[in-house]
């Protein structure tokens, strides 16, 4: 595997502890074996985070939106609502599993599987800390975008397979956005690529640990790039593909059950993973003092979730025309300025040309 | 290849189930893409035949069902018919029963703006604004029912006064309530008025000009926002209105910002006016001696003739036309429905403007589809 340079400490102690372990009960396994199962344990764990963290995150969004609107009900469920979580899982399950009938059911089926399944693959470069990562490549960053740009794949298949005029629309809206602000996106990825002199996560956060965090050095980079993010997500104040009052739920209207879960899920793991990624560029990452650096990941990326939360429950929604005119005539030009302003900034720091 | 040739013009339609057709109204939209081309608002799912039911009752009977009309205004339509048979019978009310109608239509103007505001907001995607008004709303509904008993359909007007007077504690209720009200839309006034996002969602989206509103027959806050002063209170005074002291707001842009900034500035001086009646209201018989029980509310026998009565509802002009044939039922009731005039105003602010501005435009001129459909 010449491209995946393999976080030597992680996997090398995980596989230790495996061989360790093993040599207990007297067995010994072969090398190559025994790395695809640490392989796998580790993608056990990612998922289990997600699936755990799913949860968690809907009982603390109920609160939250509570808290800021005037809502009774995440009292009721439970000692402060803990069983919230629970109920609407319940509630999800045991509902009818509608695929309409003149629906493109190949397509309707495949359709969350699509949108879900990039989401939790972009959490493989996800630098948790120094020695927690999954695989740390040297593209992480692309990567990142790379996989988060197959959703839009499985949005246009959910919403042209329901057979619904509605949700069609929400299709090509979702697309249109995120074609829009993928581009930002990248280049101001690209700025701090720049910056750290390298695209693997682990040296991004690694280049600001010691150093000024990026935010200092890219602060318009940063606003758009969290931007485009917000907008990938789809969250008010772009929540367009779903944009309930004008076309109903986009392009997951017919969905039921389990299925319109998995889009759920999928908006809550994009929340946690745009906030993780917009930390890991421009906050510094899993660096700070004190505390190990997993907690200040997860103290970062816990304060943008909230932060993200915050602005779904203030603002009114913007107009489709109106965002994509921002996204194309100031955020795109812009963005190329981030990378300008990032390549003088390397250029004086470095002291000239050497 | 005719194969190609496909239609431009998709037709969409909105409703009955749409979550933003304020209930259960149909629009048949035109799309070419995003850009309207044409609405025609289909309506009648709501009818339940009130104007013909009216001629089955006494005339006392019919209140109640004025309360379904117009179910956020309940208070209004009470009023609204209430004065048509008071002219047309002649009844004099008591001054603190002109009062206390006063009180509780203001109350009542407040809880259906809350509805408004909140719904617009929920229109515009902000969630928030939807459960402060409720919030607010509930407040206000406690009061109304302090004064009537009932939270939603009131039947409070009685010809020639109100069913029950203010209640005890009423005055330092409402005192405690109109300061927090005031304190919380500035806080409504915050999270939205100056917000970009909305700001740039409602200027100059779904605008009608002056002359076309008029033509149109628009009335109440969708007209003033046009620039026209008119506002029954002012222009064909009834109850106390002349001697309370408020302001007619308008503005001249006749767009969706106007219809909000219109009805934010009539939610303050709504409980300027509620300020003022409690201070001035006089102790006296909240009904007509003449009228005082139920008995004689429900022997009321008019003479042969007709009337038409108008009064300033929360959407608009309400008017009440009653014929009387000189018996103990109405002949003939019909009802000029605020919603019905504003909402066939809609294709006009809607043509050429996008998907968004429609739900925006709707959620703007405040339509109640009970009102409409009757």
């Amino acid at each position: 595997m010449p491209q995946i340079a393999i976080d030597v400490e992680w996997n090398g102690g995980l596989m230790g502890l495996f061989n360790w372990l093993l040599g207990l009960v007297g067995l010994t396994i072969d090398q190559g074996i025994l790395y695809v199962l640490v392989v796998i344990v580790e993608a056990v764990l990612v998922v289990g985070f997600i699936l755990t963290f799913a949860p968690i995150f809907s009982w603390v969004m109920r609160k939250v939106m509570a808290r800021m609107q005037n809502r009774q009900g995440p009292m009721r469920v439970g000692p402060q609502g803990l069983l919230q979580p629970l109920a609407d899982g319940v509630k999800l399950a045991m509902k009818e599993d509608v695929v309409p009938t003149r629906a493109d059911k190949f397509g309707f089926r495949l359709a969350p599987y699509l949108v879900f399944i990039p989401v939790c693959i972009a959490f493989a470069p996800l630098p948790w800390s120094g020695g927690i990562i999954l695989s740390d490549i040297r593209y992480g960053l692309l990567f990142i975008i790379a996989v988060s740009a197959i959703a839009p794949l499985g949005e246009i298949i959910a919403g042209w397979s329901s057979n619904n005029k509605f949700s069609t629309y929400g299709a090509l809206r979702a697309a249109a956005l995120d074609v829009s602000y993928e581009i930002p996106m990248v280049f101001s990825a690209a700025a701090i690529i720049l910056l750290a002199g390298s695209a693997s996560t682990q040296s991004i956060v690694a280049a600001q640990d010691g150093s000024v965090w990026f935010i200092v050095l890219q602060p318009l980079g940063a606003l758009i790039f969290f931007i485009g993010a917000l907008a990938k997500v789809g969250i008010v104040p772009m929540d367009l593909p779903e944009a309930e009052s004008e076309i109903v739920a986009g392009y997951f209207t017919e969905y039921s059950g389990m299925r319109f879960g998995v889009f759920f899920l999928t908006v809550f793991v994009n929340i946690f993973l745009i906030s993780a990624v917009t930390v890991t560029l421009f906050f510094g990452g899993w660096s700070g003092p004190f505390l190990p650096p997993l907690v200040w990941f997860l103290l970062k990326s816990i304060l943008f979730t909230l932060a993200v939360l915050w602005i779904w429950f203030t603002l009114p929604r913007v107009r489709i025309d109106q965002f994509l005119k921002v996204g194309w005539t100031a955020m795109f030009p812009l963005s190329i300025i981030t990378v300008v302003i990032a390549a003088l900034e390397v250029y004086f720091m470095r002291g000239g040309l050497a | 290849m005719p194969v190609m040739q496909a239609e431009k013009v998709l037709t969409v339609n909105m409703g009955p189930q749409h979550p933003s057709t304020h209930g259960v109204l149909r629009l048949r939209v035109k799309l070419e893409g995003e850009i309207i081309r044409d609405v025609e608002p289909i309506i009648g799912y709501l009818h339940r035949g009130v104007e013909k039911l009216a001629e089955d009752g006494y005339y006392l009977q019919f209140i109640p069902l004025t309360d379904r009309d117009d179910y956020l205004a309940a208070m209004h339509n009470n009023m609204g018919f209430c004065r048509a048979v008071e002219e047309l019978m002649g009844i004099k009310t008591p001054e603190r029963a002109e009062y206390i109608r006063v009180i509780a239509q203001e109350l009542n103007r407040l809880a259906s703006h809350y509805v408004w505001l909140g719904t617009f907001g929920l229109d515009l995607g902000a969630v928030t604004p939807f459960f402060w008004c409720f919030r607010d709303r509930e407040e206000v509904l406690g009061l109304l029912e302090s004064m009537c008993g009932a939270r939603l359909t009131y039947s409070y007007m009685r010809f020639g006064g109100v069913r029950f007077d203010l209640p005890d504690g009423f005055e330092e209720k409402i005192a405690d309530f109109l300061p927090r009200a005031e304190k919380r839309l500035a806080e409504m006034d915050r999270l939205l008025t100056k917000n970009e996002i909305f700001v740039a969602r409602t200027k100059g989206v779904g605008a009608i000009s002056k002359i076309d509103a008029i033509n149109a027959g628009l009335t109440g806050p969708v007209l003033r926002a046009c620039g026209v002063k008119f506002d029954i209170r002012k222009d064909d005074p009834y109850n106390v209105y002349p001697k309370l002291d408020f302001e007619v707001p308008t503005r001249t842009a006749g767009d969706c910002y106007a219809r909000y900034e219109v009805r934010m500035e009539e939610m303050k001086q709504s409980i300027r006016i509620l300020h003022q009646a409690m201070k001035q209201i006089p102790q006296g018989p909240y009904l007509s001696p003449d009228y005082d029980n139920a008995v004689k509310q429900m022997k009321l026998r008019p003479m042969k003739g007709e009337s038409y009565a108008r009064i300033e509802s929360p959407r608009g002009e309400l008017g009440y036309y009653v014929v009387a044939d000189g018996g103990y039922k109405p002949f003939r009731v019909k009802i000029r429905a605020h919603s019905f005039q504003n909402l066939s105003a809609l294709p006009q602010m809607v043509r050429g403007q996008k998907v968004p501005d429609l739900v925006a435009t709707l959620g703007s001129i405040d339509i109640v589809l009970g009102d409409i459909d009757r």
